[in-house]
């Protein structure tokens, strides 16, 4: 294992291209998010008899996922920071606390999740609750993605090393997962801390 | 350096968002503001940790001219204001001239639930 190996030279232009070019279809999911949180806005109030945000959800578990979800952006950007200095080992394990955190936020997700339907609050409840399960589902949708993307990236380091093509599908992931967070803050704002407001 | 100077601006990007979170998390929790005061300021906490993020972990900005990724997203920022506002306007402007509040609205879908 060569663990300072440089990084092979990239051809700039090509990779200024592909960069761009994922950049365009993030703002496509940003357009995709801002209709679910226009659906949300416009149905938060239809509760169809059920309780509303401010008394189903539990705060401190949201404050919890966005904590958790901010600091493995952070150890995302740190891993890339490890990825440019051609520093092997150190990538990994900052990748491995990404992916770690990530698993954790996904599971406080699912169990809110399944405690709502458990409860008798599932999608099917009131136009509210289809809004929420569309709205933060799909976040965790990407999320979930996203772990299996790092998964297969996190295998790609091992056995390959730090080619032209890992580092470019890495640069396109930390885009990726820190798109997610900005997402997020916006999930625990209108959704969570809103709702709390009970506006 | 310029791997330290990434790490400073990684690190500051953090630190600020946690700060900002906590901060909404209070002004939210404690009841320090109510109504609509709190809603603008929770709402102008989440834009300015947006913009954090965007610069320190997604260097926007660091763009060469010219900048297509900025006017990619000032586009992609348009589309989504009308798409986000005009919902509202027009969902909120058809409740008031049914002249149905949502709790009202639920009420009535209630009582026709057993047709």
């Amino acid at each position: 294992m060569n663990d300072t190996a440089a990084i092979p030279p990239l051809d700039h232009a090509a990779k200024e291209k592909t960069l761009f070019g994922f950049w365009v279809y993030l703002m496509t999911d940003c357009l995709l998010f801002g209709s679910l949180f226009a659906t949300y806005a416009v149905l938060h109030g239809n509760t169809f008899g059920g309780l509303a945000a401010g008394d189903l959800f539990n705060m401190p578990v949201a404050l919890a996922e966005t904590l958790i979800l901010l600091t493995s952006s952070f150890c995302c950007g740190l891993a890339m920071l490890a990825v440019q200095a051609g520093r092997k080992r150190q990538a990994l394990l900052w990748l491995g606390f990404t992916a770690a955190l990530g698993l954790t936020f996904l599971t406080f997700e699912i169990r809110e999740f399944a405690q709502l339907v458990a409860d008798g609050d599932s999608w099917a409840r009131s136009g509210f609750l289809s809004a929420f399960f569309t709205l933060v589902g799909t976040h965790g949708l990407h999320i979930t993605i996203g772990l299996l993307w790092l998964g297969v990236l996190v295998w790609q380091v091992i056995h390959r090393g730090f080619t032209k093509h890992v580092v470019r599908r890495l640069t396109l992931f930390s885009m990726f997962w820190h798109f997610l967070d900005v997402i997020w803050i916006f999930i625990f704002t209108v959704v969570y801390l809103m709702g709390a407001l009970r506006i | 350096m310029k791997n330290n100077r990434t790490l400073i601006s990684y690190a500051v990007g953090f630190l600020s968002s946690i700060g900002l979170t906590l901060f909404a998390f209070w002004v939210v929790t404690y009841h320090i503001l109510d109504g609509w005061s709190a809603v603008w300021t929770i709402l102008a906490l989440a834009l300015v940790q947006c913009a954090i993020q965007l610069f320190f972990f997604l260097h926007l900005g660091s763009d060469t001219r010219p900048r297509w990724k900025f006017l990619s997203m000032i586009f992609m920022l348009v589309i989504l204001t009308i798409v986000v506002v005009g919902s509202l306007w027009i969902m909120n402007s058809l409740n008031d001239r049914m002249m149905m509040t949502p709790k009202q609205m639920t009420k009535y879908m209630d009582n026709q639930a057993g047709l």
